[in-house]
């Protein structure tokens, strides 16, 4: 079944969700019930953390039997995309990341500007020719943003070196 | 009624007011029609934008866009055999092919009218059921309240994806997040691991953005480099011909109304309504094998029936405050961040934005029918030119505005970032995500009322039992979740019959 990855990687997750269940089950104890509550404010979470953990066991069983009637050959999706295209969703996801850890040090279009030239890079031509594309892109949709929702729209957003 | 429909239309007929509903029929239009985006997206997306307005013209906003939404994936279906939505997928089965005879501009005529009438025609039912359903509704007491978010959760789990067990999964999930932060009733904090960003709870909108919007984009970012091919290169007559209407009276009435019921029934919605309205003409017509062939009749089923359902699906949202489909999950995630409780209380206190969301859909269809019958055509191949590589960024960078806006708070974005990678991971390994996103939305509204409950009987359960409308509902939920396993164990093992045959 282990090498099953299909069926490994649905019990992976699985697992992850009975480990989730059991934090917040544990965690319950530790939660004041509050004033004169018959239903606490600790009891709630703490019945449906069982539920959770208990459908999380029923999934893997459900899993079990469906690998014992031959019916893990379909590759999951998620396998197949990180096969064929994972890196590109790796990069779109850690450039994402490196937006959001930007934005208090230097704004919101800037980090933006930095964002949209990399992703558009790294999702088209990979040359010169499509660096200076993304940087053309990226310059003119931040700016388009920028009136939109800083002139037009009076969203607050934060302010960073230069808008 | 109709002094209510005044009071609603006073508000929806001022100039700004149906400026901003045609520019939110128009974006949900764009995101109906390229393929990828979904009405969900749009409202999702834009839902920060409405923070500014009054919550009945806001509501009106999203409504716009829900009907923009669902209307514009017929372009792509019938130009391109890409459903724009999965509530056109049926549209392909006939609008392509005629296309591809030529018949393009025919095709999308009367699909544009088949919609605007079953639109109509569920918006009109939507009107005139909602307020008497809320006034049985009104009669519901906690105990009500509390069963009615166990079957709201338990239908969506055991119809959205795969399998009932896998969902129930996500819907608990979702229930359990909701719980972090402060507790409603006592004010204690649970579960913050001693982060103060989580001290105010998960925002339903940031979880919203990164399950949904975050998740498909990186879905999307997978076939970036995908071309249209459209089916014909010309453009033929876009006249509508009322004698050719005439002959679509029944197909029309049966497929709204199928589109109407199916769009009432929670979990269920445009996907399932454009099916089975498409079979439904099928089955009743006098030439069953001219279908899939270029005929009418499909496109008109498949069209009026999804558009049907907008109104249905309004009617548990407004009347229950259980969500019908992912749209209507948003636009409860929208009457609560503009500070409205949904639920029949609303027919009360907040008759002005019922009927102004009424008339506002009203406005929204008639935009709808104008806008596609005159600019959308044009405008559509024009925005495909866009390339997926720059539409993506941009969503990710309206996502992050989105967020951000939501409370001013840069820790929202690192809770973003871990829904994103939830959502990705749940969705990508057989999880539906719907039920993640309701039991969030329901999860407080349980315990509210599950812990008002047993304060006022002092820990007895019996009154669930004992009050009609609770146990009938209590019956309801464990009778749908009996029968969607039931019938998944008949089609599997049909399957599998078929299989070894």
């Amino acid at each position: 079944m282990l090498k099953n990855k299909n069926f490994l990687v649905k019990n992976l997750v699985n697992i992850s969700i009975i480990l989730i269940g059991v934090f917040f089950l544990v965690s319950s104890f530790s939660v004041s019930p509050g004033f004169q509550q018959v239903v606490g404010a600790d009891q709630y979470p703490r019945w449906f953390a069982i539920i959770l953990i208990a459908l999380a066991i029923a999934s893997i069983i459900k899993d079990i039997f469906n690998y014992k009637r031959g019916k893990f050959t379909e590759e999951l999706p998620i396998i197949k995309e990180m096969r064929q295209v994972g890196p590109r969703i790796l990069t779109l996801f850690g450039l994402l990341i490196l937006n959001v850890f930007l934005i208090p040090y230097i704004g919101y279009f800037e980090a933006g500007f930095v964002f949209l030239a990399l992703a558009i890079f790294a999702l088209g031509e990979r040359n010169i020719k499509g660096f200076l594309a993304a940087l053309g892109y990226s310059a003119l949709i931040t700016l388009a943003i920028y009136i939109v929702f800083s002139q037009i729209m009076n969203i607050y957003l934060p302010p960073g070196i230069i808008l | 009624m109709l002094s209510n429909l005044l009071l609603g239309a006073e508000i929806i007929f001022q100039p700004v007011v149906l400026l901003y509903l045609l520019g939110g029929t128009f974006l949900g239009l764009v995101f109906g029609a390229i393929p990828g985006l979904t009405a969900t997206l749009a409202l999702i997306l834009l839902l920060p934008v409405t923070f500014g307005m009054e919550p009945a013209i806001g509501m009106a906003v999203l409504g716009a866009l829900y009907v923009g939404g669902i209307s514009g994936g017929k372009i792509p279906a019938i130009l391109l055999n890409m459903p724009g939505t999965p509530s056109s997928i049926a549209t392909t089965f006939d609008g392509y092919p005629l296309a591809q005879q030529g018949y393009p501009g025919k095709a999308l005529t009367y699909g544009i009218a088949s919609s605007f009438i079953g639109g109509l025609l569920g918006m009109i039912a939507l009107i005139l059921l909602a307020p008497q359903l809320a006034r049985i509704t009104l009669r519901f007491q906690s105990y009500e309240y509390f069963i009615l978010g166990i079957f709201g959760l338990t239908v969506v789990a055991s119809t959205t994806g795969d399998s009932i067990i896998d969902g129930l999964v996500s819907a608990t999930l979702g229930v359990l997040i909701a719980t972090i932060g402060g507790d409603p009733i006592s004010g204690a904090t649970r579960f913050t691991l001693g982060l103060r960003p989580l001290e105010g709870g998960i925002e339903l909108l940031v979880a919203m953005i990164g399950l949904f919007v975050i998740t498909e984009v990186f879905t999307q970012s997978a076939n970036v480099g995908s071309k249209y091919v459209f089916s014909s290169d010309k453009l033929d007559s876009l006249k509508l011909k009322f004698s050719v209407l005439k002959t679509q009276v029944k197909n029309l009435l049966r497929s709204s109304a199928i589109g109407l019921g199916l769009g009432m029934l929670p979990g269920a919605g445009g996907t399932i309504a454009n099916f089975v309205a498409y079979d439904q003409a099928k089955k009743v017509s006098k030439t069953p094998e001219k279908f899939g062939t270029g005929i009418l009749d499909g496109i008109v089923a498949a069209e009026s029936a999804n558009n049907a359902v907008t109104g249905g699906a309004y009617i548990p949202t407004i009347t229950l405050g259980i969500p019908g489909n992912t749209v209507t999950a948003v636009l409860l995630a929208g009457l609560i961040t503009h500070g409205v409780r949904p639920g029949p209380a609303l027919f009360i206190n907040e008759i002005e934005l019922v009927f102004a969301m009424f008339i506002g859909l009203l406005v929204a269809n008639v935009f709808m029918f104008g806008l596609q019958y005159t600019v959308m055509i044009r405008f559509f191949t024009w925005a495909l030119k866009i390339p997926k590589k720059v539409l993506l960024p941009i969503i990710v960078m309206m996502s992050v505005a989105g967020t951000y806006s939501i409370r001013y708070s840069v820790q929202d974005l690192w809770i973003l970032i871990v829904f994103a990678f939830l959502g990705y991971l749940l969705k990508k390994t057989g999880f539906a995500l719907t039920p993640l996103i309701l039991g969030l939305i329901l999860g407080p509204i349980m315990e509210n009322n599950l812990r008002t409950t047993m304060m006022a009987t002092g820990g007895d359960i019996t009154p669930f039992f004992t009050r009609p409308y609770s146990l009938g509902l209590i019956i309801l939920t464990v009778a749908s979740l009996f029968l969607t396993f039931f019938m998944s164990y008949l089609r599997k093992s049909r399957v599998e019959k078929v299989q070894e045959g």
